[in-house]
């Protein structure tokens, strides 16, 4: 039962933009404009407080000029020049000196007096009442001489307008003994004086003195050809000046079209912000019902398993009999295996017997013969009849010797004994005398003595029967000269070995690995059942504990060289 | 001269020749000994002044240690020559005294005079000077207006300075005799040997004395220190000239010192020391220093 995804479409993400951002740029631009409007009217105040404090600087500065170039006028060396030049001294004998004397205290006022590190003055001069200079000469225009010869004890400022530029001068008159006997003409440096006051660097090219109605920027003092509407005016005291501040301008960084951009991009990266905020609110929402389905989900799922988890324990109660049964089958049919096993070997071994016993019961038959036409012949004598019946007791005893020794492998070992290895593989020989004889197999043997095995030894004489066959079997295609199969016996502390190499060409590789399987065989059907060598694995691992192999070998035996299997089985004692 | 006065001359040369020091001497003994009176900024008194300036770049340019001894007006020869002399008009030159020779070169603001070249050899000229007559700021000799030549500007003055005191130093460049006051009708005063040449200014300004003669160097100090206090009336002698003075056998040494100032003066150094202690000496005497 899952939950219905129309709820989903609620938490869509904003797709609306276009009707957002055309929202967000009237916003914005709505409140920069506001705000703009704002801070012209605060900085409006702002700058009417600052410039009538100008005004009030200014108007210090311009008594303090006036008062630099008064104390020059009646410094010492002026002065003496002065009187020295009213006494009749002359320039020829002595009035140099003074010239001297005053050049250098005006260049020291020069130098001397300054706002800041702005000079206040120009130049200065002295000049005669003839308008003779005395100090240093400048050029003077007219306009400035003609304004000099006013008549005032007092120094006085005016602008005067030269080329278009407005230039400041101070003049203050020099009286020697009441009389009228020199001028000191200083130009003022109205940009640098103004300049100190003015804390705004903007201002500066806002700012103008107005003389005649006529427009002066501070800086250069050059005519503008302007119409200030929004002004501040200040009348400046001691000249005729009026010092006025245009802010129409957007001299300030907050009033400038640049703020606009900085606004809306300042604005912009907000509104983003704000907008992938709501869109992970979005998300998160979203995120939440799917969590909840999932929930949902799980909860059925863990009802299915848990159904799933019942029907399993059940089939596992089954398979558990099914199980039991089918190791039941396995061990029935390893039994089966086993006994079917023993019951070719035992096919073998009635063939052995009958091989073997042939040739004895041929000679007690002849025996037996003899004697009976000896007797008919009335030839028979005692010794004859003695010789005969030794060598009918002998053959007897051999066919007794073989009997038991079938019968003793037939015999199930029903408890684990120690057994000599070297006994068993001899009575594995004698058991296999049907198939060793006349097969031109030479065996090569190297049988450690004493080494003694615990087990049941019947299974190792079946395992070693079962290599032997199959290796004398496989002499079918090998000379017989070349017929060989090596037998190694020895063993350790912990384990016993044995060995069996053939010359027999040995195992295909493509089969090799599958040799020890069941039901495999190399015979023709009605030859082979493919499970000795499988009984033989079976018996070696676990019934005995041990290990089992078999590689192929080339090696080198009497100067010839021969390829065979070796088959290796390893035992723990 | 006399024959005996000639006579002592004649011995006193002998016996000065015992001692006397050139250029070799000078050099092996590793000094070289400065005869300096104390006057206006060519020898202040406090150590610098331009003659001294001037004679340790000379010990220098010799390789010599510069050792400097203080004299007086009156004896300055005498410690140079080891004879102490005085001028006279009618005689000439007088000796009146034997003394050691305690100097190797006299340097402070010395005039060369025709008397005193007869008593020592002057280097090249090192300093330009005339001499000019001073009066107080409110007396009633008025400066003359400078004429076209300066026979005639003294001539001025001296019908100027006619009934007026004027303060003379004998045997300085201020000595009345060399100007011929007695054929004025000025009344000749003598600045006492025992008072300073710095002294006659302030006697006119203290009206003890009506004008004073001053050599132009001083006059431009005077004019600075006490400006608005005295004033020039004019020139009364010619042009000047200031120099080093030698010992008539110094003539090795004399020739190196003129070697050292050219030396100076042509690479600026001179002009230097000139413009510490007289800056105001370009105004009137340029030419002198190009």
């Amino acid at each position: 039962m899952l939950l219905n995804k129309n709820k989903l479409q609620k938490f869509k993400p904003l797709n609306s933009a276009l009707f957002y951002v055309v929202l967000y740029i009237v916003i914005v631009l709505t409140i920069f404009f506001f705000t703009q409007n704002l801070i012209k009217s605060s900085q409006k105040q702002e700058v009417r407080a600052q410039v009538e404090r100008i005004s009030s600087d200014y108007e210090n500065r311009i008594f303090l000029i006036n008062e630099y170039l008064n104390v020059l006028s009646q410094s010492k060396s002026i002065n003496a020049y002065f009187k020295n030049k009213a006494l009749g001294m002359s320039l020829k004998y002595g009035l140099k000196i003074d010239i001297l004397k005053l050049d250098k205290e005006i260049d020291n006022t020069i130098k001397t007096k300054v706002f800041g590190f702005d000079r206040i003055f120009d130049f200065i001069v002295l000049q005669d009442n003839k308008k003779n200079f005395i100090s240093k000469e400048y050029q003077i225009a007219n306009e400035v001489q003609n304004l000099v010869d006013q008549n005032s004890k007092h120094s006085y400022i005016f602008p005067v307008i030269i080329d278009n530029k407005l230039q400041i001068f101070i003049v203050k008159q020099i009286f020697v003994n009441n009389t009228y006997v020199g001028n000191l003409i200083a130009k003022v440096n109205i940009s640098n004086v103004l300049k100190q006051i003015i804390y705004e660097k903007y201002y500066e090219k806002n700012l103008y003195i107005k003389h005649n109605n006529n427009y002066y920027n501070i800086l250069d003092l050059t005519h503008n050809e302007l119409t200030i509407d929004d002004k501040i005016e200040l009348n400046i005291a001691y000249i005729n000046l009026t010092l006025v501040l245009d802010y129409e301008d957007k001299f300030n960084i907050l009033t400038s079209p640049i703020m606009l951009i900085i606004f809306l991009l300042l604005s912009t990266a907000i509104a983003l912000v704000i907008l992938k905020y709501l869109k992970m609110n979005n998300k998160n929402e979203l995120l939440k019902t799917k969590i909840k389905m999932q929930f949902e989900n799980n909860k059925i799922l863990e009802r299915k398993v848990a159904s799933k988890t019942k029907e399993l324990e059940e089939l596992n109660l089954h398979l558990q009999d099914r199980v039991n049964k089918e190791v039941k089958q396995n061990i029935s049919n390893q039994r089966i295996i086993y006994n079917q096993s023993k019951m070719a070997i035992m096919g073998q071994m009635l063939d052995n017997i009958a091989h073997q016993w042939r040739q004895p019961l041929s000679a007690i038959s002849s025996t037996a013969s003899g004697l009976l036409l000896q007797n008919n012949l009335n030839m028979i004598d005692k010794e004859n009849l003695d010789s005969s019946m030794t060598h009918i007791m002998d053959h007897t005893k051999f066919l007794s010797e073989t009997i038991e020794d079938f019968r003793s492998f037939l015999k199930e070992n029903k408890e684990k004994e120690n057994f000599n290895l070297k006994e068993t593989y001899e009575k594995t020989r004698k058991l296999l005398i049907s198939v060793t004889k006349n097969s031109g197999v030479k065996v090569i043997e190297n049988i450690q003595e004493n080494v003694e095995l615990n087990g049941f030894s019947n299974e190792l004489v079946q395992v070693l029967m079962n290599i032997l066959n199959n290796a004398y079997e496989a002499f079918s295609d090998i000379q017989k000269d070349e017929r060989y199969i090596f037998v190694n016996i020895w063993d350790d502390e912990k384990f016993a070995y044995i060995t069996i190499k053939d010359s027999a060409g040995g195992v295909p590789d493509k089969i090799r690995d599958k040799i020890f399987e069941s039901r495999f065989t190399t015979k023709i059907q009605s030859n082979g059942t493919g499970i000795g060598l499988y009984m033989t694995k079976e018996i070696v691992i676990s019934h005995m504990n041990g290990d089992i192999d078999v590689v192929n070998e080339e090696y080198e035996y009497e100067g010839k060289k021969f390829k065979g299997a070796n088959f290796f089985i390893k035992l723990p004692k | 001269m006399s024959y005996v006065k000639k006579l002592l001359l004649s011995l006193s040369i002998f016996s000065i020749t015992l001692v006397a020091r050139d250029l070799n001497e000078i050099k092996s003994s590793g000094y070289i000994t400065h005869l300096g009176v104390p006057y206006a900024n060519f020898v202040t008194g406090l150590g610098d002044g331009l003659d001294i300036e001037l004679m340790k770049g000379f010990a220098n340019y010799l390789g010599v240690e510069y050792r400097y001894k203080k004299t007086s007006w009156n004896r300055i020869f005498g410690d140079l020559t080891g004879e102490n002399v005085k001028y006279d008009e009618k005689e000439g030159i007088v000796v009146l005294n034997r003394t050691d020779v305690i100097g190797d070169v006299i340097a402070s603001g010395l005039t060369i005079l025709p008397w005193r070249e007869k008593v020592v050899n002057f280097s090249i000229p090192t300093f330009p000077s005339s001499v000019w007559v001073i009066a107080k700021v409110d007396s009633k000799v008025t400066p003359i207006n400078p004429s076209a030549t300066l026979e005639m500007d003294i001539k001025k003055v001296k019908e100027k300075i006619a009934g007026q005191t004027v303060l003379t130093r004998p045997n300085t460049c201020l000595d009345g005799r060399l100007y011929e006051l007695d054929k004025t009708d000025a009344h000749v005063k003598i600045h006492p040997n025992s008072k300073q040449i710095i002294e006659m200014v302030p006697s006119v300004i203290q009206n003890q004395n009506d004008l004073t003669l001053l050599d132009v160097p001083d006059a431009l100090l005077a004019l600075e220190k006490w400006s608005g206090e005295i004033k020039v009336i004019g020139p009364i002698s010619q042009e000047q000239l200031m120099g080093v003075a030698f010992r008539k056998d110094s003539l090795k040494l004399r020739e190196e010192f003129n070697n050292y100032f050219l030396k100076i003066k042509k690479d600026g150094t001179y002009k230097k020391i000139v413009e510490k202690y007289y800056p105001s000496i370009f105004l009137y005497y340029s030419s002198f220093f190009e």
